[in-house]
């Protein structure tokens, strides 16, 4: 990647605190590479298969995520996923163009999104103000994905594996033009129980 | 100063002492009191006038559906009317004010009104301010407004904040007296998520207000344990303060929960009220019963009060209303308070009860006490001028007696409150056993508990309330033990009296908005029958308490009146909320600044440093224009824009449009399908305009569509009808061809896009790109398309304009955006570059007569927009059968056309109306209006573009632009809707 084109943080210019503690922790996770991945109309089954063959995993069906080796796949709709690569660079998407490109289309999306990984014992208290959805330990567990609307903004969360301290993880990704609002709605919303943001996090 | 407060326990700190000031005087208090049994503690017992009359009202209850004790609480921003004291937590430094009083509530000026009585009865308004017409505005509007209202309202901006939570559970429990309680402890020991919502900052219900033992320890005390025990358990929350005010569809509740309001101001980040969004799964509604009183003359004195406030206030606040107080009852039940008052060492004089038999084990407990009783006696009628001195009691030998007392509690018999059982539209039924409307046709997720279902003893309460709790737990999978408590028996009995016929003096049926008996004896001399009327013509039950205490009265004197029962009255349906609820907790942060989320382009912060000025395009902020140093006036910046663009290059971030990724073997025959023109056979690398039809026959969207490979294509959209545009292609995929091999991707996010424009676009695009990308006319023409390397990334260039100057797109990932926009920039600082925003595109686009989204607006078709040759003849698509339409095509129907004021110098505006010269400006008159107007500094002049009736025939014709708003009558020709370049050969340059 260019230098030039390293991304400075889209959260560079906000408060990065708010609060006291550290209720919410939210982590950006810049340097992702995504992309879209839609079947083709009945290459459903070939595509499953070859998936399974280059990233050792199932393509979930329904609204579940999954990950293997860097690579983490989430069912957004029947038949279409993002594929999310940590620390891939650019030839994440073109790399893996020509392995699927006969069963789907894999658009690249890496600049689409903003990611922000949320961890911390009132992640979903904080999320309860935002999200209208049930994030309740027994509703919402990992490897679930959701598309929801967040304060009007479309957002897609995905619970990952509880941090070793038992608090829950949950990333929440974003379209990047709606960054910074909805940064600053998750710091207000968490501010009461202390929030603090913390640049880009690998794995 | 505590004339009133008795001694003993009750569930206030008698250690603490809090102060505040009521009409500016100031009392102490203890913490645990509410506004309403402190000022009572205090011997206050005028608290304010009512809304018509301007009668002296005091406390007539404990709970939220007090009627008359409103208070004005708070000053400055904070401060708010209609407060009802009853539920004012006290804290330190409490200010409130009386309201509907001058000079002061003792002597109220407007209380004339009441002199005046026979004038403001029921109809009042719609009698009196009905002739001469012409007044309404002038007089009668001015003089109600001056007058209606309760209380004033701080016309200042609210300085608290507020939330939203959304909450979701098995079963929401709302009340937590002994029922809900019951409920709760039930379900959650099973292991159920529960939410319990409390209205009251004291759990407990009337075990707080009553004198019960559960088990054999006090029910205060079994309340306190069972709320302790609820709240150590993980899958309960408990909610005090928190009032559920609606139900809605989906097993979804409103509830506000007021999180700072017992403060005198909210602790740091936390917010004034938060409004809960509560989706349960099963609901137990025990939400108790309401007290009513009797209508008899003067039962709205301050010193009426209903019997189980009074017990509320003795036992919980150790607080009594007077010091000789009697009762008036109709039921076992205020016997109760009878007795708790002899414990508390207050005289009782006399007990009447409207029946003429009653439990021997009640008489021969108040004779111990030498209490005279009176059964089958009335109260007819009340004295004193601002506090209760007397009652006029009827025996039953029809002998009149006066008594000397300074409180009335008055126990007209309980309704269960099932306002929230209603809300979904269930008529509530009558029941001949309690004599009070029950909930009926409830749906399966809810059930009512305890006295809300007419279970009137604490020994029913708990029963009920325990076996609905097991309910909803097994209904959503946990196997629960069914519980049971010892408790005291009771005596319910009760036989209503709605009125007492011989009244003397004002018989209250709404205290809140002052109905009286009379009113409703004149609404059905009038010939008004139902309930529902009745309410409409005498507003009775239309006050912000909904006349929750008295309104069942009203419907029985319109049952007496009209020779019915009670029962075939019927009653009103109960609407949300259930208590006045704050629009600002409703609105939570989506105010101000928040009202709706800004979505900012990648390279927002450039334009700013830029000193960019924005306009919001939708949730977009884009720069309208960047002023220089020293241009003070925007008009002379946007000219400079376009006169750069025009004559030398420019740079305007277009990242907002729409961009849609396309592929699949069936792309090329799905676009056919969408488009109205022909599109599929563009080449590889090239782009081509497209014209996007609903299924109506209107216009949707115009954009580009460029091929970037073999089944593979990329759409443009305009800014504002991406997402219809996105929702249209989707449905037209999954739901009108599933069989075509397509997929969608919306990629307007990934890429930052730049036009670059101007006779000098290409220098400035081969001074940053010539080594990547060959740029001559024969190497990328115009509306062509080339991927490149820029900044070590996959970009592409797309030869467009909508400026109509030689222009192209560079397209860029959004990561890019910053370091594309610099280096253009940098680039082009020798040819003279600008950056130009919406202001100058606009302002280029009118000039070349290209239709945007004041032109596509939802109801013009390709025709009406000049476009109609675009629109194929052979093939089928989306909206071509209606755009078929004879009404479409008919030549009266206006469409696209220049317009040129006669005078240069004259403003056009957008909106004005178009008429003949000579025409009067009438509606039949209207020829059609202007869409777009915009000085244009390349042809220094006023220009616009608008739809005009049979266009093609009157070019050259003088017409009119008539803007009343603007107050402009403007001569204009009829021309060509495009002013610039109209041969098109600038693009192609």
């Amino acid at each position: 990647m260019s230098d030039e084109c390293a991304a400075r943080s889209i959260f560079a210019a906000v408060p990065h605190t708010a609060g006291t503690g550290r209720g919410v922790i939210a982590i950006e996770r810049d340097g992702l590479a995504i992309a879209h991945l839609a079947a083709r109309a009945t290459q459903l089954a070939q595509l499953t298969e070859r998936f399974r063959e280059h990233f050792g995993m199932v393509l979930p069906d329904g609204a579940r995520r999954v990950a293997a080796h860097g690579v983490a796949v989430a069912g957004i709709a029947p038949q279409r996923w993002l594929l999310i690569g940590e620390d891939a660079g650019e030839e994440f998407v073109s790399g893996r163009l020509a392995l699927l490109e006969h069963y789907a289309a894999l658009v690249e999306l890496s600049d689409a999104y903003a990611v922000l990984r949320l961890r911390g014992a009132q992640v979903r208290a904080s999320l309860a103000k935002l999200v209208p959805i049930d994030l309740h330990d027994t509703r919402f567990r990992p490897g679930d994905v959701a598309q929801t609307v967040l304060e009007h903004m479309p957002v897609t969360l995905w619970r990952l594996e509880d941090a070793p301290t038992g608090e829950p993880m949950i990333e929440l990704a974003v379209g990047r033009s709606f960054a910074v609002s909805l940064y600053e709605a998750l710091r207000e919303s968490a501010t009461e129980f202390g929030f603090c943001f913390e640049p880009t996090a690998k794995g | 100063m505590s004339v009133n407060r008795l001694e003993g326990e009750g569930a206030i700190e008698r250690e603490r002492t809090l102060s505040f000031k009521f009409d500016g005087r100031r009392y102490s208090a203890h913490p645990g009191d509410t506004l309403a049994s402190a000022l009572l503690a205090a011997g206050v017992s005028l608290v304010g006038r009512s809304f018509k009359y301007h009668r002296p009202r005091g406390i007539l209850t404990a709970g939220s559906e007090e009627p008359n004790a409103l208070v004005e609480l708070r000053s400055g921003a904070r401060r708010e009317p209609n407060t009802r004291a009853t539920m004012i937590e006290l804290f330190d430094g409490l200010q409130a004010c009386s309201q509907n009083a001058w000079p002061s509530r003792a002597f109220d000026l407007g209380a004339v009104n009441s002199a005046l009585s026979r004038l403001f009865v029921a109809g009042f308004y719609y009698k009196t301010f009905m002739w001469p017409a012409a007044w309404w505005e002038k007089v009668y509007e001015p003089a109600i407004r001056r007058v209606a209202g309760l209380g004033r309202a701080s016309a200042e901006s609210d300085p608290d904040c507020y939330e939203k939570v959304h909450a979701f559970c098995d079963v929401l429990v709302i009340g937590s007296g002994p029922a809900g309680l019951a409920a709760a402890l039930t379900a959650a020991r099973a292991g159920a998520r529960i939410i319990v919502c409390e209205e009251d900052f004291l759990p407990g219900g009337r075990l707080n207000g009553d004198r019960h033992e559960i088990d054999g320890t006090p029910g205060s005390n079994w309340a306190r344990t069972a709320v302790a025990e609820l709240r150590a358990l993980p899958q309960v929350q408990f909610m005090t303060r928190t009032t559920v005010f609606g139900a809605y569809d989906g097993e979804t509740y409103g509830a506000i929960e007021r999180v700072s309001d017992h403060l005198a101001v909210p602790l740091a980040h936390q917010p004034r009220q938060r409004f809960w969004k509560i989706v349960a799964r099963r609901t137990v509604l025990a939400s108790g019963a309401l007290e009513r009183t009797v209508v008899f003359g003067g039962n709205d004195r301050p010193g009426v009060m209903l019997a189980a406030a009074v017990r509320t206030y003795v036992n919980r606040f150790r607080v009594t209303p007077g010091r000789r107080v009697a009762l008036f009852t109709t039921g076992d039940d205020g016997w109760k308070t009878a007795f708790d008052l002899l414990a508390a060492q207050v005289e009782v004089p006399l007990i009447i009860d409207a029946r003429t038999q009653v439990s021997a084990a009640l008489l021969q407990r108040a004779r111990g006490h030498d209490v005279q009783v009176i059964l089958g006696g009335q109260v007819l009628s009340t004295a004193g001028s601002r506090a209760l001195r007397r009652i006029e009691v009827l025996d039953r030998g029809g002998r009149v007696r006066r008594v000397r007392v300074d409180a009335l509690s008055v126990a007209g018999g309980w309704s269960p409150n099932i306002a929230l059982a209603t809300h979904l539209g269930m008529r509530p039924r009558w029941s001949e056993t309690i004599n009070a409307h029950l909930s009926a046709d409830l749906p399966a997720s809810l059930c009512v508990v305890g006295a809300a279902a007419g279970e009137f003893s604490l020994a029913g309460a708990l029963r009920s309330g325990a076996a609905a709790g097991r309910e909803a737990a097994c209904s959503v999978g946990f196997a629960a033990p069914l519980p049971s408590w010892r408790t005291d028996d009771e005596l319910i009995d009760s036989t209503p009296l709605w009125f007492v016929p011989g009244s003397r003096g004002k018989a209250f049926v709404d205290y809140q908005h002052d109905v009286t008996a009379e009113d409703v004896a004149l609404a059905v001399r009038e010939g008004y029958r139902s309930a529902e009327h009745l309410k409409r013509y005498t507003t009775l039950g239309m006050g912000t308490d909904q006349g929750k205490t008295v309104q069942l009265n009203g419907h029985a004197l319109l049952a007496a009146r009209t020779g019915r029962e009670v029962a075939e009255v019927g009653t009103i349906a109960a609407r949300p909320p259930y208590t006045p609820v704050a629009i600002g907790a409703l609105a939570a942060r989506e105010r101000g600044r928040n009202f709706r989320p800004y979505r900012f382009t990648p390279s927002h912060r450039w334009a700013e440093a830029r000193g960019a000025v924005f306009v919001d395009a939708g949730q977009w902020r884009r720069a309208q224009w960047f002023p220089l140093p020293g241009e003070t006036d925007w008009r002379s910046t946007v000219a400079r824009e376009v006169n750069t663009v025009r004559a030398a290059v420019g740079v305007c971030d277009v990242s907002t449009l729409g961009k849609i990724d396309v592929q699949g073997h069936d792309a090329a025959s799905f676009l056919e399908r969408i488009y109205a023109n022909s599109v599929s056979t563009v080449p590889v690398g090239r782009v081509r305009y497209g014209l996007m039809l609903r299924a109506d026959g209107m216009v949707l969207d115009d954009g580009t569509v460029a091929r970037l490979a073999e089944g593979h294509y990329l759409l443009s959209t305009s800014t504002a009808h991406l997402g219809q545009v996105m929702r249209h292609l989707t449905y037209a995929q999954q739901v009108l061809w599933p069989q075509l091999d397509v997929q969608l991707t919306n990629v307007t996010e990934q890429w930052a896009q730049y036009a670059i424009a101007g006779p000098l676009a290409r220098t400035l695009l081969e001074q940053v790109c010539a080594d990547a990308l060959a740029l001559s006319n024969a190497d990328l023409p115009h509306m062509a398309c080339a991927p490149l390397r820029w900044l070590g990334q996959r970009a592409r260039v797309f030869r467009i304009s909508f400026c109509g100057e030689l222009g192209y797109e560079l397209a860029v990932p959004a990561r890019c955006a910053e370091p594309t926009v610099r280096a253009l920039m940098q680039a082009g600082e020798s040819l003279g570059v600008t950056p130009y925003g919406t202001e100058a595109l606009g302002v280029m686009r009118i000039e070349k007569g290209h239709v945007a989204g004041a032109e596509i607006n939802g109801t013009t078709t390709a025709q009406d927009l000049g476009l109609g040759r675009l629109v194929s003849q052979r093939k089928e698509f989306i909206g071509r059968v209606l755009a078929g339409r004879a009404a479409l095509s008919a030549p009266d129907r206006p469409s696209l056309v220049g317009l040129k004021p006669l005078d240069p110098q004259a403003r056009l505006t957008a909106g004005a109306h178009l008429l003949g010269m000579g025409a009067p400006a009438r509606l039949q008159n209207d020829q059609g209006f202007v869409s777009s107007s915009a000085f244009s500094p390349t042809l220094g002049r006023w220009i616009g573009l608008g739809f005009l009736s049979r266009a093609r025939e009157r070019l050259g014709e003088r017409i009119r632009a008539y803007d009343p708003l603007r107050n402009l009558d403007v001569p204009v020709e009829v021309v060509q809707p495009v002013f610039y370049d109209p041969e098109g050969l600038r693009v192609k340059g």
